[in-house]
């Protein structure tokens, strides 16, 4: 019965990075620099999308936006990665963003990005939220255990310090961002390809 | 009988909420000490102190979290064991405080509204709607329409992320497959709804945001793969039995530790604040066993009666220009897991005080109750049947003390 069903429902799983649908990305960016933001994502006329929660109250257009990801120096390896995904303080949105990564619409394994439910086996560690008094040590040990070589993406705009005022790369060295409130599921792929050195155009 | 709902600290003494669920009634009072019931210590983060190892006893303790154990989120348990029986059993609060709660403090109440759906982002829908309930004095029905639909959408996402979790856990892949597909659509009904995937920015004050009021006529499609799949979910004998008789909290539990949401309906007490809601016309959907089977049930009745919600309603961007009511005010509303509560003060149009309560902080001591004595492999489908989170546990006050 169930095998009946997975075959009718055909493909269900998004084509990134090949092709983005329009379906996968929220419609909450802004799409110009707005004069100014409650929140500090603007700073001398400049948009810094790693601080922007996405909350719509300024006064400029919002649509959607790839292709915002930033990342530093990739690893020097392109095929699968392994990682590890902690929690430092989230709202709880983001968590559900990472784990919608092994939904059929997504289906992380056909890009060989797998997680692993301890750092010591992972390539990549994937923050997200605000660091916690009770999380910070817990992100620094996560670090450590990590073997060489190691990269740190940070999800989110609560994790760049929009919200609380701590970010991560306080606490440990950061190598990308993938900026959104949460980051969607393609969003993040986007931003895991990109550590791992693949294309993503 | 009244429950105790929330407890805050406020000018050296205690400020507490009571709430009767059959009426409505709701009491604010100020005590000088702390509650005598069973869930006041979790009230105010703390949970109760870590049990006693029995003398003579082989039990050890362990810690489940904050990173480690699969809970994916930041938050604990301690537990004692004798290696397969869960002897007792503890959520650990505080690794989600970050303070968010005095960021919501004396701004404008556009930008409050724009932190607190950063609260708990998988109820948003539901904090935003308690906090608007708590600060429109005389509100717009029709605005209300729209934000009460928008409630019942973030259930439906929310209801079918635990089924997704329960079918996973009894390794029912098909089954957990379908249901997260579900979840994401219903993220991308909400996503061209509103323009934010977990409706961010919807709730404004007086008004709501709504981008194209036709997204909704997807979740019909949505209903019929859902009916279908829980036909066949139902079916499997194997996933039922790994429920049936687990986490099993009493009418007795409930009372005692004042449970509220999914975890009392499935005890069979009826407690939703959806059944005395002036926006809504509601019966409490309820089930005796007090299982996770039963909290299931719940759940799968609950989805067709958000469904029957939504069809009713004309989803479309809406504003009035409703007064703000200054002072201290109560808001509340039934999030997908169980109700939250804002208390809410106003002082010149902006938040001088507020205190949060999210279900969660109830409900994981009801939880440990209901997992106590079962063995370690029902603890994930005990945890999920509950569908909390440690975001929402940990939400308090902000203000001056
Ligand atoms: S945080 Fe909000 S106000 Fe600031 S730039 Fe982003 S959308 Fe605009
Ligand atoms: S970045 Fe935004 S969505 Fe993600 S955890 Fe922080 S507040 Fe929540």
């Amino acid at each position: 019965m169930w095998i009946i069903r997975g075959l009718r429902k055909g493909v269900l799983t998004s084509e990134y990075p090949k092709r983005v649908s329009e379906e996968e990305l929220p419609f909450s960016f802004p799409l110009e620099a707005p004069a100014e933001c409650p929140f500090g994502a603007v700073e001398d006329g400049r948009l810094d999308y790693r601080k922007c929660i996405n909350c719509r109250l300024c006064n400029v257009p919002f649509g959607q936006k790839t292709g915002l990801s930033e990342v530093k120096n990739p690893l020097p390896f392109r095929k699968s990665l392994h990682v590890f995904f902690l929690d430092v303080g989230t709202c709880h949105a983001c968590n559900r963003e990472v784990a919608l990564l092994h939904s059929p619409n997504y289906d992380v394994h056909r890009l060989k990005i797998f997680f692993t439910p301890t750092p010591k086996h992972a390539d990549v560690l994937l923050v997200a939220g605000c660091p916690t008094d009770g999380m910070i040590p817990v992100l620094k040990e996560a670090y450590e255990l990590m073997p060489e070589p190691k990269r740190v993406l940070v999800l989110g705009a609560c994790a760049n310090g929009a919200l609380c005022g701590r970010k991560v790369e306080d606490f440990v060295p950061v190598d990308g961002y993938v900026p959104g409130c949460p980051p969607s599921p393609v969003q993040i792929i986007e931003g895991l390809l990109k550590v791992a050195g693949r294309d993503v155009e | 009988m009244m429950a105790l709902s929330a407890v805050f600290r406020r000018n050296g003494n205690y400020l507490t909420v009571w709430l009767d669920y059959d009426t409505g009634e709701a009491l604010i009072r100020k005590e000088e000490r702390l509650p005598d019931r069973k869930i006041a210590p979790a009230l105010i983060g703390e949970t109760t102190p870590y049990i006693r190892i029995p003398a003579g006893s082989n039990a050890v303790p362990l810690t489940f979290g904050p990173a480690a154990g699969g809970l994916g989120q930041a938050g604990a348990f301690e537990i004692l064991t004798y290696g397969e029986r869960i002897v007792s059993i503890r959520p650990v609060y505080g690794y989600k405080r970050r303070g968010i709660e005095e960021r919501l403090i004396n701004r404008p109440l556009e930008e409050t509204i724009a932190v607190l759906e950063r609260a708990v982002g998988n109820f948003a829908l539901a904090y935003t709607y308690a906090f608007l309930r708590a600060v429109e004095a005389n509100p717009d029905e029709d605005v209300w329409e729209v934000r009460k639909g928008l409630l019942e959408i973030e259930r439906l996402y929310n209801h079918f992320n635990v089924i997704h979790k329960l079918a996973g856990d009894a390794s029912q892949k098909v089954a957990t497959m379908h249901f997260h597909w579900l979840e994401e659509e219903t993220l991308r009904v909400l996503n061209r709804l509103t323009g934010h995937r977990y409706g961010f920015g919807a709730n404004v004050p007086g008004g709501v945001r709504i981008l194209d009021g036709r997204a909704v006529e997807r979740l019909g499609k949505l209903k019929e793969e859902f009916r279908e799949l829980r036909e066949e979910l139902l079916e499997s004998k194997i996933f039922i039995d790994r429920l049936h008789n687990t986490c099993r909290l009493s009418r007795e539990d409930v009372i005692e530790l004042d449970a509220v949401g999914v975890a009392a309906r499935g005890s069979g007490v009826g407690r939703d604040v959806r059944a005395f809601d002036r926006f809504y016309s509601y019966k409490p959907v309820t089930c005796e066993d007090g299982d996770a089977l039963a909290r299931l049930m719940v759940r799968m009745e609950e989805i067709e009666r958000s469904f029957e919600i939504i069809e009713g309603i004309d989803f479309r961007a809406l504003s009035s220009d409703p007064e703000v009511r200054e002072g201290l005010n109560l808001g509340l509303a039934e999030a997908p897991h169980g109700d939250v509560l804002t208390l809410v003060e106003l002082r010149d149009g902006r938040v001088s005080w507020i205190g949060l309560r999210g279900a969660s902080r109830i409900n994981y001591v009801a939880f440990c109750r209901g997992i106590t004595g079962n063995i370690f492999t029902d603890f994930p489908f005990g945890l999920h049947s509950f569908g909390l989170n440690f975001a929402d546990a940990d939400l308090w006050q902000g203000g001056e003390e």
